[in-house]
């Protein structure tokens, strides 16, 4: 099964897997990796390159909560150095983790599955006024 | 003109994208470290980190000394980002040209290091870079953020 890893600055990664669960229930291979307060860009990295290899998957899809920025920088540098297949989706949301946790392994390469996955999290983000619903049901409102 | 000379142990990294870069008004970055400038995944992580639109460079101390006059001659705003304070020692002993300043904004916490601020922890040989870069003249000051306080070196560094 592919690993997934969702990497944040503090405990956002965590809430993350909390919302899965609670939409999904419980997943396998699921992890969270938060940047704490003081640590290191080091430190970080060797905690994700961790989770990574001791899920002991042959691929994994780390997600990151923002492009350009300890977690995401971490992630990538982790990628160079574990023993899996692994990419990186920067600037997670839920709609990602959740798509990714519940159709990982159709057969699909890493590579289609993680620009499906970053599909799926665009798709997601949307603007909605009241006249986006009023425009759904035809009928004033 | 080189606008900050800056320290921080993760060098590019969200808080420098989303506030320093803008707060500042930063059109090129040189982050100036031996260690990064000589392996290329690091180097290559942190050019892609940078934001689009920022000059983005990544230069041996030696490099960024003899670039410090061209630095300072642009138009647009530079930021030199230095991983630790020994580096920022080296290139105040290297370029004397340089704006005796240097902002120490987050510094990780690591075995064996005492806090100067909430945000930044520093081992014995940073701390002491710190007091030599001190008595050469450079104000040496702690700032995550501009919208926070600044804590100078001179008002703490009895407790060192």
């Amino acid at each position: 099964m592919t690993a997934i890893v969702v990497c944040s600055h503090a405990e956002l990664a965590q809430g993350f897997l909390d919302a899965v669960d609670m939409i999904a229930g419980g997943q396998e291979q699921l992890f969270a990796v938060g940047l704490q307060p003081g640590e290191g860009l080091q430190d970080l990295t060797r905690r994700i390159a961790d989770c990574i290899d001791r899920s002991g998957a042959e691929k994994a899809l780390v997600f990151a909560d923002l492009f350009g920025a300890s977690p995401a920088n971490a992630a990538a540098m982790s990628l160079f150095s574990v023993q899996a297949e692994t990419v990186l989706v920067t600037g997670v949301n839920l709609a990602a983790v959740l798509e990714a946790a519940l159709s990982r392994d159709g057969g699909e390469s890493l590579e289609a599955f993680a620009a499906r996955i970053c599909g799926a999290g665009r798709e997601n983000l949307r603007v909605v006024t009241k006249q986006t619903i009023q425009n759904a049901g035809g009928a004033a409102l | 003109m080189i606008r900050l000379v800056r320290c921080d142990d993760r060098l590019i990294h969200g808080q420098c994208v989303t506030r320093v870069i803008s707060d500042f008004r930063i059109g090129h970055i040189v982050v100036c470290d031996d260690f990064v400038a000589s392996n290329p995944v690091l180097k290559n992580v942190f050019l892609l980190a940078a934001p689009s639109g920022v000059k983005t460079e990544i230069l041996s101390v030696p490099e960024t000394a003899g670039r410090v006059p061209a630095l300072d001659a642009e138009k647009q705003n530079v930021l030199i980002l230095v991983r630790l304070p020994e580096t920022a020692l080296q290139l105040h002993q290297t370029a004397p040209s340089l704006k005796k300043e240097l902002n120490i904004g987050p510094m990780s916490s690591r075995p064996n290091t005492k806090k100067a601020t909430i945000y930044c922890s520093l081992t014995v040989p940073e701390q002491q870079a710190v007091r030599q870069l001190s008595a050469m003249g450079v104000r040496v000051y702690f700032n995550q953020v501009i919208t926070q306080k600044t804590v100078e070196w001179g008002d703490i560094q009895a407790q060192f």
